[in-house]
């Protein structure tokens, strides 16, 4: 049985959150997302070029480029098209892939046009819903002991998994320290500034 | 590959053997070299060089195929489906220190993770370093309340040892004088935050029978000269040692006994050597040397020594001697008491409590403490007041931070906004999770499984092992008193939680040839040397007669090098 908080710890555990000291063991280690090289056309081993355009805009929605870059920026989408060619389970693949078919027959139905060519007001107006759907769902599964994922929360995860443990994402956006040599268990935050990658 | 087999029996004679170089076995070298003798020590995995065979040492978090080293799902099934159960083993950054379970299968009647690893190191590699004495009190339990064996040793006989190990390894604690949490020899303490000196003064000021003190870890904050000479450096506060630490800053095989026996001149290691048998000469009821299975090549040969210490840890030393059947001994090496196999214990846990803390955003840290914080324990103390409803007691570990960029993705809201807010650290969090004492009961089991077969053709372990009324009459209490003492110190949405557990994920498992008084019901004397056969020391956690709620390898070393001290007097004097 699981409650809200459960549900937000586990959410947060799969992307290496840490929840006990000795669970932070497992938190430690980084990941792949290297910035697309210019003029480079990635090679996708799991995405279809239409696939790879709607997890393009869908990215590019969660973690924008602001005054800082973002996801997309750093790699985020050849970077899920490994984690979902080589790492995750089937069942996530088809979760992943059915939602992707549907954002664009909701789009077509919306406005005609596949997801990644709507503006991005468009965009983001779809996205809300799904957004709130997948919270909704997140909500009705407590108790519940293995819910099943929603398509937009992985989206989410995975945007975020691939923003903050890349390079530019730990280091420039966040910060982080190879060998920090000194442990300093009390600094106010003002002389720190930026949350620490790890 | 080992060279055994091209040698003479001569040079196949050695004055002692040590089989294992982990934690244990790697204490036994050292003494044992350190004192003069020509030492052999056997160990079944691959060389790990200090230092140059760390191969993920360096590695940023981007370097990894895939986020937070994590390992597809496919590998998982296929090698690791029992070394993945504690959820962090099985990481691209340290997975090649634990065996692949189809490799080295086990079976099991009803769960038990055990999670190892073969190598040059054993698993001093990968240890969480907690580093506790057992107190008085737990060497005197088991005879006090009639459970199990009474412990031939009491703490007095522990203490010098303790001592030695805890000067030599280097541990940083803090002193608090409690009986029944002994003072060690410590270096500098680490630093709690602002939320967990809050949870200390708010608890210590309401419970005043509870403490909050910071982990005991063998990290070196201050190295000795000593261990400086060996090569060892300060901890750097990088939080990456189940990598291995070139910078030697916590304790290893590879890194510290390694070194200091091999220095000595007197030690041979040898890796890729399986011991699979001890050899029993019944005329002089001695063991004269072990069998020798080459990983590689599968040539087998006998090796010789005046002693042995067995030092595979727990549950292979047990195989070992469970596998070493001869007329004297049909039911396994030394088991004439019929205890060999039996007494398996771990610390139960995956129990406690979490809370979210309001306030001190102004509040932050630098650095990556290897650390937590620890609350011994405080139930069943031997006054009326901490008497509870079951035996024994509990301790636990945890520590407070901040929320990190994870925090956002299971609630509302994307885009720009969330990146902002992402930039900064999240709430402050808490979490302590109890370890509780497990009871030696004679069936929990394990026994030899010839059925099923590791990779070597040789036969397994089938395990046999469960928590009983008074660890779950206990477990229900680490939770209350967690959520209790998060209540106290003023935390919000305190929750307690309970996990499922199995024995073995503790990977404290404990017991199996355990110490007593009497060679009717035990299997190793007061000096962890084997009753019927006194020149083979068995000096990893087989030994122990009762698990306490610590952390249990200093236990192991203090034991190891008491032995050790025990073994060359009695050799000298021609006793052995
Ligand atoms: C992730 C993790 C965290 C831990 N945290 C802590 C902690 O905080 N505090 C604590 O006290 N303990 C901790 N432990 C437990 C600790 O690692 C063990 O108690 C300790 O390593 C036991 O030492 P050992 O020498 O008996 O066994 P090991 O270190 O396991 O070494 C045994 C060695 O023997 C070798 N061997 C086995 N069979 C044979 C054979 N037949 N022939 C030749 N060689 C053989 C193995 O390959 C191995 O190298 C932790 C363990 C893990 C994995």
């Amino acid at each position: 049985m699981i409650d809200r908080r459960e549900l937000l710890q586990r959410a947060a555990a799969m992307l290496g959150g840490a929840v006990s000291a000795s669970a932070a063991a497992g938190v430690l280690a980084g990941c792949v997302a290297t910035p697309p090289v210019e003029g480079d056309t990635p090679d996708y081993s799991w995405f279809t070029p239409t696939e790879a355009a709607t997890m393009t805009a869908l990215a590019a929605r969660i973690i924008p480029a602001t005054d800082t870059l973002g996801a997309v920026e750093v790699g985020a989408v050849p970077y899920i098209d490994n984690m979902m060619a080589n790492y995750h389970e089937p069942q996530e693949r088809q979760i992943l892939r059915e939602g992707l078919a549907r954002i664009d027959r909701e789009s077509q139905a919306a406005h005609q046009r596949p997801f990644a060519a709507l503006t991005e007001d468009q965009q983001v107006q779809l996205m809300t819903g799904w957004d709130e759907e997948a919270y909704a769902q997140s909500q009705s599964d407590i108790g519940k002991s293995d819910p099943p994922r929603h398509f937009f929360r992985m989206t989410k995860e995975l945007t975020t998994l691939a923003f903050f443990t890349s390079e530019y994402g730990a280091t420039e956006f966040l910060q982080y320290k190879a060998v920090p040599g000194e442990w300093r268990a009390d600094v106010p935050y003002s002389e720190i500034g930026r949350a620490w990658a790890t | 590959m080992t060279d055994l087999a091209s040698k003479s029996r001569e040079e196949r004679t050695f004055d002692a053997i040590v089989v294992g170089s982990g934690i244990s076995g790697g204490w036994a070298a050292k003494e044992l070299c350190e004192k003069g003798l020509k030492t052999l020590v056997l160990e079944r995995g691959p060389q790990v060089k200090h230092g140059t065979d760390y191969k993920t040492f360096g590695h940023n978090p981007w370097d990894f195929r895939f986020p937070g080293g994590r390992v597809p799902q496919e590998e998982i099934d296929r090698h690791y489906p029992k070394q993945s159960r504690t959820g962090y083993t099985i990481n691209d950054a340290w997975k090649h220190w634990f065996v692949k379970d189809d490799e080295h299968p086990y079976t099991e009647v009803s769960r038990f993770d055990w999670m190892r690893g073969y190598q040059v190191g054993g698993r001093s590699i990968t240890w969480g370093r907690q580093s506790y004495r057992h107190s008085p009190m737990d060497f005197e339990a088991n005879a006090r309340e009639g459970v199990g064996v009474d412990w031939p040793i009491r703490y007095e006989d522990l203490a010098p040892w303790y001592d030695h190990v805890e000067s030599w390894i280097g541990v940083s604690g803090r002193e608090e004088g409690l009986a029944h949490l002994p003072d060690g020899k410590f270096q500098p303490p680490m630093a709690f935050n602002v939320v967990e000196t809050t949870l200390k003064e708010k608890v210590e000021a309401r419970f005043p029978e509870r403490r909050i003190t910071i982990g005991r870890t063998a990290h070196l904050t201050k190295p000795t000269d000593e261990q400086v000479k060996l090569g060892r450096g300060q901890c750097q506060n990088r939080n990456l040692c189940m990598r291995g630490c070139a910078f030697g800053a916590y304790f290893s095989s590879n890194g510290s006994t390694l070194i200091a026996a091999d220095h000595t001149g007197n030690m041979t290691l040898q890796p890729d050597a399986v011991v699979t048998e001890i050899i029993f000469d019944p005329e002089t009821s001695r063991a004269t040397g072990v069998r020798v299975l080459d990983a590689e090549t599968g040539d087998r040969v006998e090796v010789y020594a005046k002693v042995i210490f067995l030092c595979a840890s727990t549950l292979n030393s047990a195989w070992i001697m469970m596998h070493s059947v001869s007329d004297r001994f049909p039911n396994g090496f030394g088991n004439d008491s019929g205890q060999l196999g039996r007494n398996i214990m771990d610390h139960h846990f995956l129990v406690g409590a979490q809370a979210e803390v309001e306030g001190f955003e102004d509040r932050y840290y630098s650095g990556r403490r290897p650390n937590g914080i620890y609350i011994p324990r405080f139930r069943n103390l031997g006054d009326d007041e901490t008497k509870k409803d079951f035996l024994r007691g509990y301790g636990y570990q945890g520590g407070a931070s901040r929320e990190g960029w994870q925090r956002l993705v299971a609630e509302l809201g994307f885009g720009a906004g969330m990146k902002e807010k992402l930039q900064d650290p999240g709430a402050w969090t808490i979490g302590i999770t109890g370890f509780g004492e497990m009871l030696p009961y004679e069936d929990n089991t394990i026994s030899l499984n010839h059925e099923v077969r590791d990779i070597h053709g040789l036969p397994t372990l089938t395990m046999d092992v469960t928590i009983r009324d008074n660890e779950l009459a206990m477990r229900k209490d680490m939770q209350e008193a967690g959520v209790e003492m998060l209540e106290a110190a003023g935390f919000q949405n305190v929750r307690g939680y309970e996990r499922p557990y199995a024995p073995g994920l503790g990977i404290h498992e404990m017991g199996a040839a355990r110490m007593g008084r009497d060679p009717n019901t035990s299997v190793l004397n007061g000096w962890c040397q084997v009753h019927a056969s006194p020149n083979v020391y068995v000096t990893d956690g087989s030994a122990m007669t009762s698990a306490s709620c610590v952390n249990p390898s200093l236990t192991y070393m203090a034991l190891t090098a008491r032995a050790a001290d025990h073994a060359v007097t009695q050799l000298k004097r021609g006793e052995l």
